[in-house]
């Protein structure tokens, strides 16, 4: 039977440089990864490029090594059967250890940002002491298909006020308020089946697993940490919080909004409005 | 090889493409079929056709709503079938039926094209009064917006005509709301009227908590009715042109249903009767959401005694007219009663079997009834104490929730409602 190497290598190479053109051409036009506003976003970032520059170079050799092969030793009818080889061993044992010494590499590289924002105790001292105390800033209960958000009377204090399970905690739906350059400990519960609280501009996503409770912190840059999130003419600025994991026929709009606020007081007052319209009695 | 390509291009083409979006179950985009089923005649307080019909419903009552739900949608099926086939029998030797269609028709229009004699009665709009039969259907109006968004997110739920069949209503429990009785649960009036355009911008915009309704309001929420949290998607969903059009089919309903009970009473529909039943039915909606010079509804509950400052002392009070806990001997002394239904223990539907909760008093939608779990801290027609105050006062329309209005004192219902906050605190879990 005849194939037609040479065309269907020449698809291929297409569809290869096509793909490396592509990751030139968006993010030079904008059409990357989404503005990140988290302190440890870098980090993440970091990682990610490091893992896309090793992959490219994987990709354009394979791809270059597959389509020159395709072109050179396709089937067109004019070449005698193929040879049987038995295999080179030391090819063999070549192509098996570097790519795993790089995936221990990545391994390594990653572990230290992954203790960080996903392990209590590697938490920042400040917020590995509220997960102790069990004193988040908010509980999220994700439900199909919406976010439960519930807030002590005063997140973040040192008091009664500071902890969830009184009578005066604070309860709103889907839009997640906080305010810029504090630690924002959450802890995050499912009503039902897996969900996934992501926060794209933050470089954060944790699976909602039902029946566990699980402490997620994240902290939108202030004005201390440099580029703040929320400019000072703004009183607050919203983001997406997106369910990333399918939960149901509303997946697809199980979103909420985080709004990250100016500063501490601007975050109080919209507390404090949001209390008193829960506490209506007329 | 050439025809094995084809047909899978053709194959994921016809898959990309989506199903049509226009079809109408029962084919008839053009009118709301009219409802064959005896149990609203019944619920318009017409005469019960059959016996055999009661003693399956009495059955359906008596069954448990979590473990039997098999049992329950035999029996519900049972009933609706040979209901149908009353129905069926009695209209071929009726010209009612026609007559009912034709009065429909003019007042609500179609699914397509919607009317209502109401033109819109959003918050800040006070109720326009049209002619039967006028076309408001210009894209853009309220009615129009709210059809369009009512046929892209509650259709699979609340069916395609709003009778509550929609495929995604086999699986739940509570069942999705069917407009066809004209009721809602949550109010703002008093027992037995209608709902105020608010109450379903409400409950559409935040929900209901504890059911598969979502909440679809604005990101900001609508702080005008207090509602402070929403929804940041989807985008471009008009909560108020949604309540218009739910607001519509729960007229429609009870209009139909009104109909029907003339027909019941007086063998026949004509000219008179109808009149006088439309007539009726508009009235109370009017007079539900009737509205002053500042635009305030005139005629929702709103509470004659303050909130009591001491929160424990008043939920103590609370605790005896509940009957939390209470002994045989004392029982009288529970003047709420919320003990027979919900439980000596407030665990309502998941009470243990020695708390002898859940009497059988079915609900209005062929289901046992299922008295709310209390202890959870889910509060369904929301949590503010104005909300509880009203559930309590005016009863929850279609259940067996009775109201307290003239049992309780204003004083009294503060009482029940703050014990009720204190026991939502419990976090037991439910067995």
């Amino acid at each position: 039977m005849h194939s037609n190497g040479k065309l269907w290598a020449a698809v291929f190479a297409l569809v290869a440089i096509a793909c490396s053109v592509a990751y030139w051409w968006g993010p030079a036009h904008d059409m990357w990864l989404p503005p990140d506003h988290s302190t440890y976003g870098i980090k993440t970032d970091n990682l990610f490029n490091m893992i896309l520059a090793i992959t490219s170079v994987a990709f354009v050799g394979v791809q270059i090594a597959l389509c020159s092969f395709m072109w050179k030793y396709g089937n067109d009818g004019s070449r005698a059967r193929g040879t049987f080889v038995h295999g080179n061993h030391q090819l063999e044992v070549a192509w098996t250890v570097i790519p795993a010494a790089i995936l221990v590499l990545i391994a390594v590289v990653q572990w230290s940002t992954w203790l960080e924002i996903k392990r209590p105790a590697n938490f920042p001292e400040k917020v590995a002491k509220q997960v102790e105390e069990k004193r988040p800033f908010a509980e999220v209960l994700a439900g199909q298909f919406e976010w439960r958000i519930t807030y002590p009377r005063h997140p973040g204090s040192e008091g009664p006020d500071g902890k969830i399970g009184a009578r005066d905690d604070v309860h709103v739906l889907n839009n997640f308020h906080v305010p810029q350059g504090e630690y924002i400990l959450i802890h995050l519960r499912s009503r039902d089946v897996l969900h996934s609280f992501y926060l794209p501009n933050f470089r954060l996503k944790q699976d909602a697993v039902p029946g566990m409770t699980i402490p997620v912190w994240f902290m939108a840059k202030g004005p201390k940490e440099g580029d703040a999130t929320c400019p000072p003419d703004k009183d607050s600025v919203r983001f997406d919080l997106m369910c990333a994991e399918l939960c149901g026929w509303g997946h697809y709009k199980m979103k909420g909004a985080l709004t990250v606020h100016r500063d501490r007081a601007s975050f109080d007052k919209w507390l404090d409005e949001a209390k008193k319209a829960e506490e209506a009695t007329q | 090889m050439k025809l094995r390509c084809l047909a899978s291009l053709a194959f994921a083409a016809s898959i990309l493409s989506g199903c049509p979006t226009n079809t109408y179950p029962a084919g008839d985009k053009d009118a709301y079929p009219l409802t064959d089923e005896q149990v609203f005649w019944t619920a318009a307080g017409g005469k019960s056709i059959h016996d055999q019909q009661k003693g399956r419903r009495e059955q359906i009552a008596k069954l448990d709503p979590l473990k039997d739900s098999k049992q329950i949608n035999d029996l519900r099926t049972e009933i609706r079938n040979a209901e149908k086939d009353e129905a069926a029998e009695i209209a071929s030797v009726n010209s009612a039926q026609v007559i009912m269609k034709l009065v429909l028709a003019r007042l609500f229009g179609s699914p397509e094209h919607p009317t209502s004699p109401f033109v819109s009665m959003s918050t800040d709009v006070s109720p326009v009064f049209m002619q039967p039969g006028s076309d408001i259907e210009e894209p853009g109006s309220p009615l129009d917006t709210g059809r369009r968004l009512f046929k892209q997110h509650c259709i699979h739920c609340h069916g395609f005509y709003g009778f509550g069949d929609g495929p995604t209503a086999n699986f739940l429990l509570p069942k999705p709301r069917d407009f066809r009785f004209g009721k809602v649960k949550f109010t703002s009036t008093a027992n037995g009227m209608r709902p105020t355009h608010t109450d379903l911008v409400r409950t559409i915009a935040q929900g209901v908590p504890g059911t598969m309704m979502p909440a679809f309001g604005p990101a900001d929420g609508l702080p005008e009715i207090g509602i402070f949290a929403g929804h940041a998607g989807p985008p471009g969903f008009d909560v108020d042109a949604v309540a218009s059009y739910v607001e519509m089919l729960l007229m429609r309903g009870s209009v139909e249903v009104k109909l029907a009970a003339k027909w019941n009473d007086d063998g026949e529909i004509n000219k008179g009767n109808a009149q006088s039943a439309v007539d009726s039915i508009l009235d109370e909606w009017r007079q539900a959401n009737a509205k002053d010079q500042d635009g305030k509804y005139t005629n929702v509950v709103e509470p004659k005694a303050p909130r009591p400052a001491n929160f424990a002392a008043s939920a103590e009070i609370g605790r005896k007219l509940f009957g939390y806990e209470v002994e045989e001997s004392k029982k009288g002394e529970a003047k709420a009663g919320c003990f027979t239904c919900h439980g000596l223990h407030a665990k309502g539907v998941n009470s243990p079997p020695e708390d002898k909760a859940l009497p059988d008093v079915p609900n209005d939608y062929m289901l046992p009834s299922m008295p709310a779990n209390l202890t959870l801290g889910v509060y369904r027609g929301g949590r503010r104490p104005i909300d509880l105050y009203r559930r309590l006062y005016a009863g929850i329309q279609g259940t067996a929730m009775p109201a307290q209005a003239n049992n309780l004192t204003p004083e009294e219902i503060w009482n029940v409602v703050d014990f009720i906050y204190q026991i939502g605190m419990s976090k037991e879990k439910p067995e």
